[in-house]
């Protein structure tokens, strides 16, 4: 998954918000929103074929799904994440949290700002 | 450098037991006990899964190729213990350095949470291997 595919997935996703998930598949971003025991949000893996999956809690909020998803979105394209982690254990007090929270925030208020307009 | 001997004799001290001691508890001749001490023989692998046991350490540890006492993923090998297709495919997976962050943080968490979470992958690597082959 390259940035390029990543940037206008993003830039795609303000104009699909509904379809968003198979949107993400056709830029070969894996989200799967699975049963997960409610200690998890969710976690990104990275295959041993070198592709990212986010993996998210399905009994979350579908708008909280959302914001993981882009939120996650982000770091891969930003940090390029090496290893494997965890959604939201123990992680909140980072600069780079921070930044991909705002990112995910903003994302989500075109969102809205959309859907209302409509 | 630590060696076998030491880290043999460091243990039964710690519990509070003579070479006789520890004879009695692995069923062997006391004398054996006192080679190994000394460094002058070696244990065979029952004796090593006797020791770790009794000892409540690894055998990694006992044999001086690790400084942990317990092996650091012990809790997930026992919550995968129940499921030979997962604890296989864990013991295939475990050695790989990129995930060595994510089991750390997996200690953590409770029994259904690490085996959903190792259960995920299996599926994840599975797909794979079938969409670009082995």
């Amino acid at each position: 998954m390259g940035h390029k595919d990543i940037n206008s997935f993003l830039k795609n996703l303000q104009n699909n918000s509904q379809q968003f998930y198979e949107l993400a598949r056709n830029y070969d971003i894996y989200p799967k929103i699975t049963n997960l025991t409610p200690q998890l949000w969710g976690f990104v893996y990275k295959s041993s074929h070198g592709n990212y999956y986010i993996i998210i809690n399905k009994n979350l909020s579908f708008e909280l799904q959302q914001k993981i998803f882009i939120h996650e979105v982000k770091h891969i394209r930003d940090d390029i994440p090496k290893h494997p982690y965890f959604i939201g254990l123990n992680m909140q007090h980072l600069d780079f949290e921070r930044k991909a929270d705002a990112f995910s925030n903003s994302i989500m208020n075109i969102f809205e700002n959309n859907q209302e307009s409509k | 450098m630590a060696t076998f001997s030491q880290r043999l004799e460091d243990e039964r001290k710690k519990r509070g037991l003579t070479q006789r001691g520890l004879a009695l508890e692995l069923k062997i001749p006391v004398s054996e006990v006192v080679f190994y001490e000394l460094g002058d023989k070696k244990p065979d692998i029952d004796i090593l899964n006797k020791l770790a046991d009794l000892f409540n350490v690894s055998i990694d540890y006992l044999l001086c190729r690790s400084n942990q006492r317990q092996d650091p993923n012990l809790h997930i090998k026992e919550v995968l213990s129940k499921d030979p297709v997962l604890h296989e495919f864990w013991e295939e997976i475990s050695r790989r350095e990129d995930l060595q962050l994510l089991f750390k943080q997996t200690r953590n968490l409770d029994k259904e949470s690490i085996y959903r979470v190792i259960e995920i992958i299996k599926t994840i690597e599975d797909e794979e291997r079938i969409r670009y082959g082995a």
